[in-house]
């Protein structure tokens, strides 16, 4: 047998518009960009996206726990993340999007993750 | 997509792997895949064939675009079950015909193709949701009355070029709008050691007034192919219903009130 392996992909081409696997419109909110910052206390590093739960301080001192929804495991691994990158208890700054179902209001994407995901020490 | 304040903006390099080279064919950066017609762009579609598929009974498809708000969704009800869903965002085909008939390129992610060759078959699985379609080479088509979703492909050799003639598809993909009757034929060339051209003819007559046909390269990669089992942790999906339903109790109250 013969193996080959090739990455059909060009960063010229397209085709069509773009789509993405999920319907960003319909899970999140695009008018609730929020900003958490807390620390992680568990990763799910699942497809099709990883989801990264991080405990937050309210301003009235109770804490909450959050998900939010990162890019898929194959795309970080590429990047040269992988599960232990973010080990708990990482603090972390998240800048992403609310669900628009706000009564779970758990639940923001986090469009830019991995460059707000730095340690604040 | 825009934030609608700060500088949330949209999604980063956390998310993205568009790839790093460039389709280049015969030493040109080429912009566009449809070679012919030459002006890049598909032909027309025939009378009626961009409204076979509308109406209640229409099911998503792998490369339907996506909706970006439930209220201008192009099929009605298109939130209402998950099973209305596109193929793509349940896990089950990847989305923007990645595996093909004809294998499309996805700026997002997983872009990587493996092909097996043994004697009697050739197997291209591509990473995107792990589909996998089984060339056979040197043999007939199926009967009519069996129809699969990527299609039945056959295969043989026309001097160095892999030609794959696959026909039998399913209503479910419908790629662009194509009929169950379409016919894919695909080229596969090894220009260099490290280039395939990968070529496709889109043959419907039921759905566009003449054949069209497009190509790009495929570069091989020392990358390793990941899993992409994506159903497992699919939260966006239950996410995706469930603000439907609040979009629709704020349309109700918002009615109510008035």
């Amino acid at each position: 047998m013969r193996f080959l392996t090739v990455c059909a992909v060009g960063l010229l081409v397209a085709l069509q518009p773009a789509s993405a696997h999920h319907a960003f419109g319909a899970e999140f909110d695009a008018a609730r960009p929020v900003l958490l910052k807390g620390k992680i206390v568990r990763i799910e590093w699942v497809n099709p996206h990883t989801w990264i739960h991080v405990e937050i301080t309210k301003a009235d001192g109770t804490k909450e726990v959050w998900m939010v929804e990162g890019g898929s495991p194959n795309s970080l691994l590429r990047r040269g993340a992988n599960k232990n990158t973010f080990p708990e208890g990482t603090e972390v700054v998240v800048d992403g999007y609310q669900a628009r179902d706000h009564s779970w209001a758990r639940l923001v994407p986090a469009p830019r993750i991995l460059t707000n995901f730095l340690p604040t020490s | 997509m825009t934030a609608a304040s700060g500088g949330t903006g949209g999604y980063n390099y956390g998310w993205l792997d568009p790839g790093s080279t460039y389709n280049v064919v015969d030493g040109q950066k080429r912009a566009s895949i449809i070679i012919d017609p030459p002006n890049g762009h598909a032909p027309p579609m025939v009378p009626g064939a961009m409204q076979r598929f509308a109406g209640a009974r229409a099911r998503p498809t792998s490369d339907q675009t996506e909706s970006t708000d439930p209220g201008l969704e192009p099929t009605p009800g298109a939130y209402d079950d998950p099973e209305r869903r596109p193929l793509g965002e349940r896990c089950l085909i990847g989305f923007g015909s990645t595996s093909g008939p004809p294998a499309l390129p996805d700026y997002f992610y997983n872009n990587l193709h493996q092909i097996v060759q043994t004697p009697e078959s050739v197997v291209i699985l591509t990473e995107m949701v792990h589909d996998v379609r089984i060339v056979r080479m040197n043999a007939q088509h199926l009967p009519k009355n069996i129809r699969l979703w990527l299609g039945d492909s056959v295969g043989h050799w026309d001097g160095d070029t892999l030609v794959v003639d696959t026909t039998n598809f399913t209503d479910k993909t419908r790629f662009r709008g194509s009929s169950e009757n379409l016919h894919v034929i695909e080229r596969f060339t090894r220009v260099d050691d490290k280039t395939l051209l990968y070529r496709f003819t889109i043959d419907d007559p039921a759905t566009w007034t003449k054949q069209w046909t497009g190509e790009y390269s495929w570069p091989a990669t020392n990358e390793k192919m990941y899993e992409y089992a994506c159903h497992e942790g699919n939260y966006a999906l239950p996410n995706i219903l469930k603000g439907a339903r609040l979009r629709e109790k704020e349309a109700a109250e918002a009615k109510g009130a008035k």
